[in-house]
């Protein structure tokens, strides 16, 4: 039996628990006391990012049509002897999915029976059934779920700044794929994606909320199949430091037009790993709220011109070989709002970050990340990002909380280049002539 | 324990949520007022302004930097629609004090800022500012516009108003643009004066301790508002169409949303409230709803197909997104699985699992502070409000004969349908 690990939060008093199984899945306990939902997430490191894999027995990599790490959570629901949600409609659990560019996660909340929805999860998760059936019958549900995307303005405004900003990072691409790209996907490609992507060594399971590790630890050895060691490797990609093109418009019924002004950080592409330290995410977090808060006079100076409303947003994120900034939201002229934004960061590029308002901005974000805790949900996604991105749970608060301004101010000096920047627009039809 | 409605003033009524498993401290006025044409626009803009700023801190940055010192505590204001009640809602949230790292008193200032903006907002010659309201209508009226964008919550609101025409209901939360566009700092001003004069009030305070000087602050605002008369707020539940109403919209779309409005003949306070919810659920509130597992897993016609009741206006909707060619098609099986329902053709197994998941969602509410705000301010101003416990023990004692009741009882009176133009595309 594995030994379970306490990782604890000095700075909140929060604690979890971590073990690698027998198996080879790595597992998180988070239990809060007096709580009655239980969150649970199994994930595996596969996401619309990963185009290509090479099959044991094969030299050449067999490349994946657009869409299919997606199609694969639809159909992994559905087993041989009956769909894992109508498991679920027993237990009471509220069960979903989602597949993100770089991890397809399964999950559920409950306030009652979790260890038999753990149970569900686990088990249908590790039994793949796909046929030519079933496969064509989902084709008509996933070709809504994409219709329903492109009819929305900030989906389709979001997609297109990726395909303008990578030159051939596969981040550019939708993840739900194209209706033409998923009528590719037969039984036997989603079978070679599960046996390549779906090996416990390169999951994850995460559980928090109102259980035990020993109870969650039965559930496990019953459960977890062996898996053979070793995990795939994502292929390299070079990637430009450039933006793909400076500028994508598309044209919607919209009211308003929507931007987004995006920043591709430069990246070490060679590994295809995520390589962010937790004090360079703090770092981020920290300069989100420098440049987009509304304590930074700009926020106050494009209301009062009437050039932004509360939809702007400044936020960063990142993944294996890809990292961008986003600045955007609604406005009657994103033109006017990208050069006040350049401006402003190339004031504080010249001029500093002034210390108090660094303190103030520290001060806010180490506030928000100690009051996510209080759900049960944000504990179970905190731990699944900190292990798919190779971080201690608390680093990134802990380096929030310790964070110097030079830290700040390095990443303002790298991340904001001319060069790899691109805008993104969705006008109103009206404006089209 | 069953919280408290204490009525701190007239009309003024506060519950203490004491729950120290947070690390935050949450503090909630809802302004309860009547849902009406001539007003709506106003109230709608209200909170926004006043969240703005107050005499402390007129510079908004400088509100901003306050908060921000405050560990990111943040002030928000917006209004819900509470069956035909409009709730004006101002939050405070900050991390409780013990997380300070220098030992500030965060969750007295944060209430003392949420006062000051109520009580003590920023005028100029006795009126809020031209340059505050012309920002935040500029930016509601945007916002209203920007409906338009996601289509299955404006197709959603269409539907409303076919359904609900002559109603109060049918104004939806924030009116109209163009009348908020013509808001002006006089009306504003009287609108303030007004809401504070007329409004219900219930406070909610979550936080470790009780915080006596946060009712005192309260008490004191509303006790010192002159005329202070506060109005009943009704939602009415008589009204019927005479015969269905249909519309199909055209707009440069890729999918149809289809949207059906029904009457369910029953609203709070009625006793049949938990038997229509459970139907509801049944019908189309859960992932193996009827609607799930046939309109989507069986024929294929949708990626979402799901149904809501709104228990204070007592209507259902349904809604689904599907190509054009298979619109009627989803109408005529959606209307099939209503007539399941009221046949009595569903297992056990099946209405089991639907209350199952609800029973859970009841039980989840206590383990998120922001649920448990939306919870009792969804509430109105009830004199004894129901716990998520309560409910939960109305929704386990509902019947069989009671959910086939609740579908014998509900009408269709509109079917809206968001279409796409010949050849739409988006390039």
């Amino acid at each position: 039996m594995s030994e379970w690990k306490e990782l604890v939060c000095t700075r909140s008093g929060e604690r979890c628990y971590y073990q690698r199984h027998a198996s080879g899945l790595p597992v998180y306990v988070w239990p809060k006391e007096n709580y009655s939902t239980t969150y649970a997430v199994f994930a595996t490191r596969y996401g619309a990012i990963d185009t290509a894999f090479v099959e044991s027995n094969a030299t050449e990599p067999t490349v994946l049509p657009a869409g299919i790490a997606h199609y694969l959570e639809h159909k992994l629901f559905e087993n041989e002897d009956c769909d894992a949600f109508e498991r679920y409609a027993a237990t009471g659990a509220n069960a979903n999915a989602y597949t993100s560019y770089d991890h397809t996660a399964y999950l559920f909340s409950c306030t009652q029976n979790p260890y038999d929805s753990l149970e569900i999860l686990l088990d249908f998760v590790q039994s793949p059934y796909f046929t030519e059936q079933t496969v064509e019958k989902e084709r008509g549900i996933i070709g809504q779920e994409i219709r329903m995307c492109e009819d929305s303005p900030s989906r389709r405004v979001f997609c297109n700044l990726m395909t303008a900003l990578y030159h051939n990072h596969p981040v550019r691409i939708d993840i739900a794929g194209t209706v033409e790209s998923i009528a590719e996907i037969t039984p036997e490609l989603l079978y070679g994606c599960y046996r390549n992507f779906y090996n416990l060594h390169n999951m994850v399971l995460v559980v928090a909320g109102n259980i035990t590790c020993d109870e969650v630890q039965a559930v496990a050895d019953r459960l977890l199949k062996p898996a053979p060691e070793g995990v795939p490797q994502r292929a390299p990609v070079a990637e430009p430091l450039t933006a793909a093109q400076p500028r994508i418009e598309v044209h919607m019924p919209v009211a308003v037009p929507l931007f987004y002004l995006g920043y591709k950080v430069p990246f070490d592409t060679r590994s295809g790993l995520h390589d962010e330290s937790a004090k360079q995410i703090a770092a981020a977090q920290v300069l989100e709220e420098l440049i987009g808060g509304k304590a930074n006079p700009l926020y106050a100076s494009l209301m009062e011109q009437g050039l932004i409303n509360p939809s702007f947003e400044v936020s960063y994120f990142s993944g294996p070989g890809y990292g961008v900034w986003l600045m955007g939201g609604e406005s009657v002229d994103p033109d006017e709002v990208c050069a006040a934004f350049k401006q402003e960061i190339a004031r504080l590029k010249e001029q500093g970050i002034p210390p108090e308002e660094f303190e103030t901005a520290r001060n806010a974000v180490y506030g928000r990340m100690i009051s996510q805790t209080d759900n049960v949900e944000s504990c179970g996604d905190l731990l699944i990002e900190a292990h798919l991105c190779g971080r201690s749970p608390f680093s990134v608060l802990d380096e929030v909380a310790s964070l110097d301004i030079q830290s700040v101010y390095d990443r303002l000096l790298t991340d904001f280049d001319e060069q790899a920047c691109a805008l993104s627009l969705v006008l109103p039809i009206t404006s089209e002539v | 324990m069953l919280p408290q409605n204490r009525e701190l003033c007239r009309g003024v009524y506060g519950i203490t949520l004491a729950d120290g498993r947070f690390k935050t401290a949450r503090l909630t006025a809802a302004l309860f007022l009547p849902l009406q044409a001539d007003t709506a626009e106003e109230y709608a803009l209200l909170p926004r302004l006043l969240i703005r700023g107050c005499e402390r801190y007129p510079d908004f940055t400088a509100l901003h930097r306050r908060l921000n010192q405050l560990y990111g505590a943040e002030i928000t204001g917006d209004v819900a629609r509470i069956g035909e009640t409009q709730a004006l809602v101002l939050t405070a949230e900050c991390t409780a004090d013990r997380f300070a790292l220098s030992g500030e008193a965060l969750t007295a200032a944060c209430a003392e800022l949420l006062c000051d903006m109520l009580f003590r907002p920023v005028l100029d010659n006795g009126l809020f500012r031209l340059a505050d309201v012309e920002t935040e209508r500029r930016c509601l009226a945007e916002e209203v516009r920007a409906q338009i964008n996601e289509k299955q919550w404006y197709a959603r609101r269409r539907a409303e108003q076919l359904l609900c025409p002559h109603e109060a209901y049918g104004i939806g939360r924030y009116g109209i643009a163009e009348r908020i566009e013509t808001l002006t700092p006089e009306a504003m001003t009287a609108a303030w004066r007004r809401a504070l004069q007329q409004a219900s009030v219930q406070l909610l305070i979550q936080d470790e301790a009780a915080l006596p000087q946060v009712e005192a602050a309260f008490r004191n605002g509303f006790s010192a508002v002159e005329g202070r008369t506060p109005v009943p707020c009704a939602t009415d539940t008589s009204v019927r169409l005479p015969q269905l109403r249909r519309e199909t919209e055209r707009m440069d779309v890729g999918q149809c949303k289809l949207v059906m409005g029904f009457r369910t003949a029953c609203a709070e306070p009625d006793e049949q409230v938990a038997a229509t919810r459970l139907m509801c659920a049944l019908l189309g509130g859960t992932a193996t709803s009827l609607l799930m597992r046939n309109v989507r897993e069986k024929l294929s016609l949708c990626y979402y197909c799901s149904a809501q009741y709104d228990r204070l206006k007592g209507l259902m909707f349904v809604q689904s997104g599907v190509d054009e060619k298979n619109a009627a098609r989803t109408e005529t099986e959606i209307l099939r699985q209503i007539e399941t329902i009221r046949a009595g053709y569903f297992t056990d197994s099946e209405l089991e699992d639907a209350r199952r998941c609800m029973v859970q969602a009841f039980e989840a509410v206590n383990d998120s502070q922001p649920s448990v705000g939306a919870w009792y301010v969804s509430q109105g101003l009830a004199s004894a409000p129901k716990t998520p416990g309560q409910t939960k023990q109305e929704i386990a004692a509902v019947t069989r004969e009671q959910v086939i009741a609740a579908a014998q009882r509900i009408t269709p009176e509109c079917v809206y349908l968001l279409a796409p133009k010949e050849g739409s595309s988006h390039e």
